[in-house]
C-alpha cells in the first residue's frame, strides 16, 4: 500500500515538471552573407498548415507489482487525456512563430528590402510592395526511434510586379541515433535548414526578376 | 478498498488540471513566446476564423 501511495505521489509531482515536448528553440541565426537587395517593402505572410506529432512511449512499471501498474497506466491514460501536448512533440504555432520573426529578422539584419514586415492582413499589401507568403504544408515529427526527427514541408512564393514566384522546399533534420539531438536541437536543426533554403530561393528569385 | 480509495483520488486529483491552450498552443510553450510572437499566433488566428469561419452542422 505505501509502495502504491509513494507511485501515485510520484506520478502526480512528475507531471507538474516540464517535458522535452513543451520545449520551443531559440531565434535563428544566419551567419552567411545575402547579396540581395530590394529597394522594396516586403510583407512577410505566415500560413500554418497540418500538423503531425508523435507521442511519447508510454512507460508502465512493473515493481510494484500488477495493482501498481493498473494504477500507474490509468493515471497515465487520463493524464495524457488532460494535457495532451505534455506527451506529443509537434512543430507547431509556437515553432512556427519563432521561425517567422526569426525569418523577418535575418532579411532586416541583411538589408535584403527596405523594410521586413510581418503581417497576417493581406489587404496592407500594396502593389508596390513584395508579398513573401510562406506555408507550412505539413510538419511531421518522427517516433522515438527516430529521434524524434521533424520534417518540414513548406511552399514559398514571393509576389511582385504581378507576377509571383513559387517553390517548394523539404527540411529534414538529423534522426539518426548518434546525433545525440534532443527535441529542441532537432527542432534548430530543421529550421535552420529551412532558413538557408528560404533564402536561397529569394536569391533564385531576384536572378529570375533581374 | 484502501488502493482504490487511492487510486480514484489521484485519477480526480489529474482530472483537475486540464491544461490551458492559447490559440492552439500549450501554456508552458506560450511562456517561452516574445509578445510579438504570441501576437502573431492570436492574429493569425483570428485572420483564419474571420475568412473560413467554422461552420456547425
Amino acid at each position: 500500500m505505501k509502495k502504491i501511495l509513494c507511485l501515485s505521489v510520484a506520478t502526480l509531482l512528475l507531471s507538474g515538471c516540464t517535458p522535452a515536448t513543451q520545449q520551443v528553440m531559440s531565434p535563428l541565426r544566419y551567419n552567411q552573407s545575402i547579396d540581395v537587395h530590394v529597394n522594396k517593402t516586403a510583407y512577410l505572410y505566415w500560413q500554418p498548415g497540418e500538423i503531425h506529432g508523435s507521442e511519447l512511449p508510454r512507460q508502465v512499471s512493473y515493481n510494484s507489482g500488477i495493482a501498481g501498474a493498473l494504477v500507474s497506466a490509468a493515471i497515465d491514460t487520463q493524464m495524457r487525456k488532460n494535457n495532451p501536448s505534455h506527451y506529443t512533440f509537434t512543430y507547431g504555432k509556437a515553432q512556427q512563430a519563432v521561425f517567422m520573426t526569426s525569418f523577418r529578422d535575418v532579411l532586416l539584419q541583411n538589408h535584403v528590402f527596405k523594410d521586413v514586415i510581418l503581417t497576417t492582413d493581406l489587404s496592407r499589401v500594396k502593389s508596390q510592395d513584395v508579398l513573401l507568403k510562406v506555408y507550412f504544408k505539413s510538419t511531421k515529427v518522427g517516433p522515438a526511434g527516430k529521434n524524434y526527427q521533424i520534417t518540414l514541408d513548406v511552399d514559398m512564393s514571393i509576389e511582385a510586379n504581378k507576377s509571383t514566384f513559387t517553390r517548394s522546399y523539404v527540411a529534414e533534420s538529423d534522426g539518426s541515433y548518434f546525433s545525440f539531438k534532443n527535441f529542441k536541437d532537432q527542432q534548430t536543426d530543421a529550421s535552420q535548414q529551412l532558413l538557408s533554403k528560404l533564402i536561397g530561393g529569394i536569391k533564385q528569385w531576384q536572378v529570375k526578376k533581374s | 478498498m484502501s488502493v482504490l480509495a487511492i487510486s480514484a483520488t489521484a485519477i480526480l486529483l489529474t482530472a483537475c488540471s486540464p491544461e490551458r491552450q492559447y490559440r492552439g498552443v500549450s501554456e508552458p510553450k506560450w511562456q517561452q513566446l516574445s509578445a510579438e510572437q504570441k501576437q502573431l499566433i492570436v492574429d493569425q488566428a483570428y485572420q483564419s476564423e474571420f475568412i473560413q469561419p467554422k461552420t456547425t452542422s
